[in-house]
């Protein structure tokens, strides 16, 4: 290794990439350059599209066979990627540059053991002998904290946990103990106490001497390790420093609006998005017409309880296994109750419970102070439209044969039986209300941006004027921003229409900046309940405080 | 998206690329367009052959046996004398109604077992399962052979024949794909909103099985006309001096050597029409995906 002082281990300056789609070509990528020193961490921040990943691949020069790749420099460990025969090229990925992906599980062969992949590397850039290769192995996933190495060598891909996945990733990225490690997104699909093992990982190498460079969308986790914060947008960086200094005293508008789009700490009923999507009172109250007094008289009160809910699941093997245990909440008239857990603690399950779309083996759920749970679906029909659902994925909750127009219209006809069909809201009202333009209706959701999606999604909610809706994971896949306008939106609906939210998450921050309660759930039972505040500040539980700790926060806890 | 795009310019992308989307869809590929062709003309065939032909497909003239393809005699003549581009094109009825209602029989008794299996409740998902995997241990032409034997050589028993030892894999497919849609997100979703189960069935799931359905009905009518020519050579399908192409290709088949041209012409109509409803299946699939 050369000395860093006088050259940066990696130095890209100028780098403009482009994709020859026909005959011509697409820059996405204008004249980014940084550079990136032994021990430190320099994390490329930015939203989907923004270039950050493209940048990366570059720098191993795997952008694609149709990338079109120039800089001015483009150096690993003093030499010039772009001058590299592809022979070079490939003993530079490994040797010189470890890479860490998103997804473990499509980054490692579904068929070979994991400790054959990490041997793999030993293989390809060094003569090791096979017992030589096969003790290192040991080692490095020993290094990287999974347990019981032995056993793990030999297990396929498949068969770890994505925690565990995504540290065998890294143990053959780092096989040949690369200077550089580049990791895209290493800790995205991932729970937060098992990202927080990831990045204790990857600060640790960091700490050796490693040089980091993280991919992410995410400030708070970049927040975590970074030394230094590049903010892409457009396939610029548009702005450039220390981290420090980016999170707490931003120059670039964009890198202000990408914090406080951050709900993280952020108390209910502030905007979070800089270009919310206005909503006027008088659009919603056309959406659910002027009949407030159709509405049953709601007093107030809980809408929605569950009382002592157990469910089973059976595995393929046929055993059961508990994955609601004894669960009871409330949710009063018009507020919101947050539902928080690492994934596998029972929340969906939980939310499909109170659906009635899964029938509990215990317990009861009643909805408006009525039964709900222990009636059969003829007899709940007809309250069907008080309980609407958001789902993370909207598009599968789309039938895929129809267009905008007619999946509202489908939940448009359903509401009218009680409305009496003379004030009811059309398609371009809804739209409306959800902030899209009318010329959506008749697109296919497929061909929608996921937060015009999920849009639609909260549109078709709303056509029945539900008093409850079930959010399950309803921002997980957008972009902060995108997040942001969403979570405004859902807030403003409340507050105009005074929905009662039962919003299921596996982040803290949204969770915290949506909910005036919270229920913490873990292993299919909930381990702590209170208002937001309690949860937040004063946990009780054990588990809420190690998801509390485990949870990367922009701004240092007071 | 970002966060400081214009969302003019944002909706403005998002539209083009739908355009983009909806063109290469509408595109017709030249494959589809000789299928298309191909098919015109055995349906022209089928309905009206004599648009197509002058001469009787069973008219003999001993005199003219055995000539090479000519002018007046485009596909040559057989041994009786009878001009052979006649009766292909003759040929093109019993082989294409073969091949449409062994798939229709096919398709109606898998679409009778797989919506038992995928719509009922498990007890009867597993007596059915089990059922089809018992057919399915039998090769579907020894099933054909099987049935033909009991219930004597025909046309219309080897219809019944092809249909019935197709009907097991469309069966399987049938079953998965009321299956997947039953679970998938949209159904519960239209049971929140609160419909009944028959709506729903009505409104999403039979619309988003048929429509693949209707690929495969194509995909499979290629393939029924394959086995009924198979059958028909074999002697136990439509019997000479019926002009139907599998029993042509039987009987040309001891003059190979001499006239070429008794086995040549059939085999490939029968080709060409089971390779363009092949490509028009697949075209069909290509365009439900792209949705």
């Amino acid at each position: 290794m050369t000395n860093p002082a006088s050259t940066p281990l990696l130095d890209v300056q100028n780098l403009s990439v482009g994709f020859r789609t026909g005959g011509q070509t697409t820059e996405v990528v204008h004249d980014v350059s940084f550079t990136l020193e032994a021990g430190q961490c320099l994390a490329l921040v930015g939203e989907s599209g923004s270039g950050k990943s493209v940048t990366a691949r570059s720098i191993i020069g795997l952008a694609g066979e149709r990338a079109v790749t120039s800089a001015d420099r483009l150096a690993v460990n003093g030499s010039n990627v772009l001058d590299l025969s592809p022979s070079r090229l490939r003993r530079l990925r490994g040797a010189d540059v470890g890479f860490v992906l998103q997804d473990a599980l499509v980054s490692l062969d579904p068929l070979r053991p994991v400790g054959r992949e990490i041997a793999d590397a030993l293989r390809l850039h060094s003569n090791s002998t096979a017992a030589q290769r096969r003790a290192r192995v040991l080692e490095l996933l020993d290094e990287v904290g999974v347990p019981q190495p032995e056993h793990r060598a030999r297990q396929r891909s498949g068969e770890l946990s994505g925690g565990l996945r995504q540290r065998a990733l890294i143990a053959s990225a780092i096989a040949l103990n690369p200077p550089l490690l580049i990791a895209d997104e290493p800790t995205t699909a991932l729970d937060a106490t098992v990202q927080e093992q990831i990045l204790k990982l990857l600060e640790r190498l960091k700490n050796d001497g490693t040089a980091v460079l993280l991919i992410s969308h995410d400030l708070a986790v970049v927040n975590r390790i970074a030394d230094r914060i590049a903010v892409m947008n457009d396939g610029r960086i548009v702005e450039e420093g220390p981290a420090e200094r980016i999170l707490h005293a931003p120059a670039h508008e964009y890198t202000k609006q990408l914090i406080r789009a951050v709900p993280t700490g952020r108390p209910r009923g502030t905007t979070l998005s800089a270009t919310p999507i206005r909503l006027s009172e008088r659009q919603l109250r056309a959406v659910v017409g002027a009949e407030t007094d159709a509405r049953p008289p709601f007093a107030g009160g809980v809408v929605l309880e569950a009382s002592n809910l157990v469910k089973h699941y059976r595995n393929p093997d046929g055993s059961r296994r508990l994955v609601v245990d004894d669960v009871s909440f409330a949710l009063e008239h018009g507020t919101t109750l947050g539902l928080v857990g690492e994934s596998g603690s029972g929340k969906t399950t939980t939310a499909r419970l109170a659906l009635g779309v899964v029938a509990p083996e215990a317990g009861s759920i009643r909805l408006l102070g009525e039964p709900w749970s222990e009636l059969a679906e003829k007899q709940r029909r007809p309250n069907r439209r008080r309980i609407g659902a958001i789902y993370q994925d909207p598009l599968g909750s789309f039938d895929p044969r129809w267009t905008v127009r007619e999946l509202l219209t489908d939940a448009l006809t359903f509401g009218q039986a009680w409305r009496g069909g003379s004030q009811s809201a059309g398609v371009a009202e809804l739209l409306d209300a959800v902030g899209l333009p009318s010329h959506v209706a008749d697109r296919r959701p497929l061909h929608l941006s996921g937060g015009q999606r999920q849009r639609v999604a909260i549109a078709r909610a709303l056509a029945p004027d539900p008093e409850v809706i079930v959010c399950d994971e309803p921002v997980s896949a957008l972009d902060v921003s995108v997040q942001a306008q969403v979570l405004d939106m859902l807030d403003e609906l409340q507050r105009v229409l005074q929905l009662s939210y039962l919003f299921i998450s596996h982040d803290l921050g949204v969770v915290q900046h949506v909910s005036d309660t919270v229920a913490v759930m873990s292993e299919g039972r909930i381990v702590e309940t209170g208002t937001s505040e309690q949860i937040f500040t004063d946990p009780q539980h054990d588990y809420t405080r190690r998801l509390l700790d485990a949870a990367p926060r922009l701004s240092p806890v007071e | 998206m970002t966060l400081t795009a214009d969302p003019a310019t944002v909706e403005q992308s998002t539209a083009e690329r739908t355009h983009r989307v909806s063109r290469r869809r509408m595109r017709l590929r030249p494959a589809e367009l000789v299928s298309g062709i191909v098919l015109l003309f055995l349906l022209v065939a089928a309905v009206a052959p004599q648009l197509l032909t002058f001469y009787d497909p069973l008219a003999i003239q001993p005199s003219d046996a055995f000539r090479a393809p000519s002018l007046l005699h485009w596909f040559g003549t057989d041994e009786s004398g009878r001009d052979v581009y006649t009766r292909v094109i003759y040929g093109a009825r019993s082989s294409l109604l073969i091949g449409v209602f062994a798939t229709i029989i096919g398709l109606g008794l898998a679409l009778i077992l797989g919506a038992i299996a995928g719509l009922g409740s498990r007890p009867v998902d597993f007596a059915v399962n089990r059922l089809l995997e018992v057919l399915f241990a039998f090769p579907g032409l020894l099933l054909a052979l099987l049935f033909i034997t009991i219930f004597g050589v025909g046309v219309v028993t080897s219809t019944i024949a092809v249909g019935l030892a197709t009907a097991p894999g469309y069966a399987r497919i049938i079953r998965t794909q009321i299956i997947s849609t039953r679970r998938s997100g949209y159904v519960e979703a239209a049971t929140i909103l609160g419909r009944s189960r028959r709506a729903v069935f009505g409104r999403n799931i039979l619309p988003n099985v048929a429509w693949p359905l209707l690929a495969l009905a194509t995909l499979g009518i290629g393939q029924a006309i394959v086995w009924a020519s198979a059958l028909s050579f074999l002697g136990l399908g439509a019997v000479p001096p019926a002009a139907e192409w599998g029993a042509m290709l039987s009987a040309g088949r001891t003059y190979m050597t001499n006239a070429w041209w008794l086995t040549f012409f059939p085999g490939i109509f029968v080709v060409l029409s089971a390779a363009a409803a092949t490509v028009l299946g697949h075209s069909i699939q290509r365009r439900n995906r792209e949705l």
